[in-house]
């Protein structure tokens, strides 16, 4: 009973990698559409999202059926409820990356009003971010995951980076004005990104310490 | 254990006691049945000589105290005395078979049983000397009476046994199975335990013996196998069919940047979370070799993911990476070389075209021919230094074909070089000059001379007019160096680290003006690497270049 029980978590570990790995791939095609306004990256990467909510469907029922068919207790039972928490903002974070994608369709035909600079540093920052919580994950490691959590205010900061720039550059141009809404969604759904790896990071964390942002559970 | 002991010890008793006591009850009842017959016979006869005695039965029977019941029967067995009851209500005696039996021997004797089977009653009858039988019955337990009276002691003692077979069961167990606990597995022969454990000890020995070697064979080969797997460039993981990682060498650790103790025995994605690896893995596991390319930190590897098929099941899978940077990156420059050169090859044939083409039509006028007639001379000349840089290049690259090593003089060389270069230093204005000693090396004189010739054409083509072009073959720290310096235009630090490369021009619109082919020091840098010569290059923007070439040490005058 106990080893179908280890290896019912060993599914649920590699489910969530794999999981991992996917929103990795998709939020490196969404930034590389972006950059190069390259849709067939762009399609990809909404390709990616599906199969990333197929895998939450599937993580979540294996979860729930860890949950009641073994009443799991102790760190066991904070591995798979921080699982359950972490697929949903994993999901999210697909979803975001689908989202910078149908942005990046949408703007293919048009030159970008400016020379992206700080936008490829958010998607740079998101991605590290990402990788990173899931290596934390992966490695258990406690440093890497404060180190995520922590990124989340340099993301922050360019935001209102690029906020302020698109503000110039609707000030400068009225035409400017649709491109830099859509780029500023972009921008946002980058700094929404950055939030959503910080709160794996910090379920990681749970998973290790029992602690979620430094408050017992 | 404790239970088994429990339940011997505890049987053992009470079979113990059932028989003890079944035993005594009995020899106790047999003696007191056999005093009781025996009283009532004295009684009887003491009874009978008073009767006699006296001749008045009744009334004299009624003096005597006993404890026992006196009973006188007539002949016909009717009671005519009884010491407890009426003699008048009684019933008859005449079938009881001690009076029956008195009758006929003289003395009878019977025993029964009251309803509950716990007393029991016996008789004694005489005759006396008038015909008439007296009876004497005395009434006492009777086995099972005398075992109801003992029952209540019986279960004390039965439910102390227990007890104490139980504590007594449980102290034998725990001093029987300490010492045995406390073997020491290891080396068996050195406990000091029950001599009936020695057959279990002596088999943990020979066991012990089996698993060590095995072990040692185990390690050796586990040692083999890391030894070889280690001292591997390329990197192998083997992973089971459930995606953990069985074995990771140290190639294929350092590849991912991942321990090598903590992957072992976790998933694959933990080392490696691309789709590549994901694609590969997968595909081996269904069972077909399966290859793909796998870029990491700007180094690319080639993935070879085959099952390990056994009977007809997959059991895991074996990913090897190679490293194919190098390769990857030559094929690379190959492709853009050729592209280039198919480049470099139509910009004169389209002109040389062109020009034949007008005239061929008529089009050009008389005067005009001497003119197009140099540009196609000139074009086409063009195209040969092109065709010849191109095949010395395409040599440089096919080392096998080169011709044995000879011994060349650099100065010599060098002086070759410059008259042959006389004429356009002349035409541009620049100074030669020449210094040094001879200095002889072994090597290509063709290849060397190629490099001399291109880096010195440099020196002139990119230099000022009235400039200065200076060659100097001498020994720095005994080895051969020849120093090729101009005082010409010099060289932007940006493109520095492209100038050896194929078809790189420093500037793109004074190429045609200045002429040459782009493969000049491509060629250079091919012979040095053949020679194994190091080039240090010094350069500053409008003031000159100097290219030195260092040759190694083993190479003089050999």
């Amino acid at each position: 009973m106990r080893s179908r029980f280890d290896e019912q978590l060993d599914q649920l570990n590699k489910e969530l990698l794999e999981m991992g790995a996917l929103i990795e791939h998709a939020i490196e095609s969404a930034s590389q559409a972006l950059i190069s306004q390259d849709v067939v990256s762009a399609k990809k990467a909404i390709e990616f999202d599906r199969e990333v909510d197929q895998k939450e469907k599937d993580i979540e029922s294996l979860c729930l059926r860890l949950l009641l068919q073994q009443q799991p207790v102790a760190r066991d039972l904070r591995q798979i409820s921080a699982a359950l928490k972490m697929i949903t903002d994993m999901e999210r974070i697909g979803d975001q990356a689908a989202d910078i994608s149908e942005i990046v369709i949408y703007l293919a035909g048009t030159p970008y009003i400016t020379e992206l600079e700080y936008l490829p540093q958010m998607a740079d920052t998101a991605i590290r971010m990402v990788r990173g919580s899931i290596d934390a994950y992966v490695k258990k490691d406690l440093a890497l995951a404060k180190e995520i959590i922590d990124m989340d205010d340099i993301i922050d900061n360019l935001f209102v980076v690029v906020k302020n720039e698109l503000i110039g550059l609707i000030h400068d141009k009225v035409e400017n004005g649709e491109q830099a809404m859509d780029l500023l969604m972009v921008a946002k759904y980058f700094e929404r990104i950055g939030d959503h790896a910080q709160n794996i990071a910090e379920w990681v964390e749970f998973s290790i310490t029992g602690k979620h942002k430094g408050e017992q559970v | 254990m404790t239970k088994r002991i429990f339940r011997s010890i505890f049987l053992t008793s009470l079979a113990a006691l059932i028989l003890a006591s079944g035993f005594i009850v009995l020899t106790l009842y047999k003696i007191s049945e056999t005093d009781a017959v025996n009283a009532l016979k004295s009684e009887a006869a003491y009874i009978s000589s008073l009767i006699r005695q006296e001749q008045t039965e009744s009334e004299h029977l009624r003096q005597i105290f006993s404890n026992d019941r006196i009973t006188l029967i007539a002949e016909n067995g009717a009671v005519k005395y009884d010491n407890i009851t009426d003699a008048s209500t009684m019933e008859n005696h005449a079938n009881r078979p001690e009076f029956r039996e008195a009758l006929t021997t003289g003395t009878g004797e019977s025993r029964r049983f009251s309803d509950t089977l716990s007393q029991m009653t016996i008789y004694y009858a005489l005759k006396t000397h008038d015909g008439n039988v007296l009876r004497i019955s005395r009434t006492q337990s009777s086995v099972l009476g005398m075992l109801q009276d003992i029952l209540p002691i019986l279960l004390f003692i039965l439910i102390s046994s227990a007890l104490l077979s139980y504590i007594i069961a449980r102290y034998m167990a725990k001093q029987i199975v300490s010492p045995i606990n406390a073997l020491n597995l290891d080396s068996p022969f050195e406990n000091d335990i029950y001599d009936e454990l020695s057959p279990l000890l002596t088999r943990i020995d020979r066991q012990n013996r089996d698993i060590k070697k095995q072990m040692l064979e185990i390690t050796k080969k586990q040692h083999e196998f890391n030894a070889v797997t280690n001292n591997m460039r390329e990197g192998l993981i083997l992973i089971s069919a459930k995606g953990n990682i069985l074995s990771i060498n140290e190639s294929a650790g350092e590849i991912f940047q991942a321990d090598i103790e903590k992957s072992i025995g976790s998933h694959i994605l933990t080392v490696n979370r691309s789709v590549t690896m994901q694609k590969v893995f997968e595909g081996a596991l269904s069972g077909i070799n399966t290859e793909a390319l796998l870029s990491i930190n700007s180094r690319h590897f080639q993935l070879l993911g085959s099952p390990v098929v056994s009977q007809s099941s997959v059991l895991g899978v074996v990913i090897l990476l190679l490293d194919i940077t190098d390769k990857h990156s030559a094929e690379r420059s190959r492709r853009e070389f050729s592209a280039n050169v198919s480049h470099e090859l139509k910009t004169p044939l389209t002109s040389i075209l062109g020009f034949a083409e007008i005239m061929k039509e008529g089009l050009a006028k008389p005067e005009d021919m001497q003119g197009f007639a140099e540009r196609i001379h000139y074009e086409a000349s063009g195209l040969l230094t092109l065709i010849d840089d191109i095949l010395e290049l395409s040599q440089l690259d096919e080392k096998t074909e080169l011709p044995d090593r000879e011994h060349v003089d650099l100065f010599s060389l060098a002086e070759n070089v410059l008259s042959r270069l006389k004429p356009i230093a002349d035409k541009k204005g620049v100074n030669l000059t020449l210094q040094g000693e001879h200095v002889v090396v072994s090597g290509y004189e063709k290849i060397l001379d190629g490099m001399l010739y291109n880096l010195c054409d440099n020196a002139i083509k990119y230099n000022v007019a009235g400039g200065n072009a200076k060659v100097t073959i001498a020994y720095k720290d005994s080895k051969p160096i020849v120093i090729v310096s101009d005082t010409g235009i010099g060289i932007p630090p940006e493109h520095r680290p492209h100038i050896f490369e194929r078809f790189y021009r420093v500037n793109k619109s004074r190429s045609k003006e200045i002429g040459g082919t782009g493969l000049g020091l491509s060629i250079v840098k091919h012979g040095a690497i053949l020679h194994d010569i190091t080039i240090d290059m010094q350069s500053d923007e409008n003031k000159g270049t100097t290219f030195t070439l260092t040759f190694p040490v083993s190479v003089e005058l050999s």
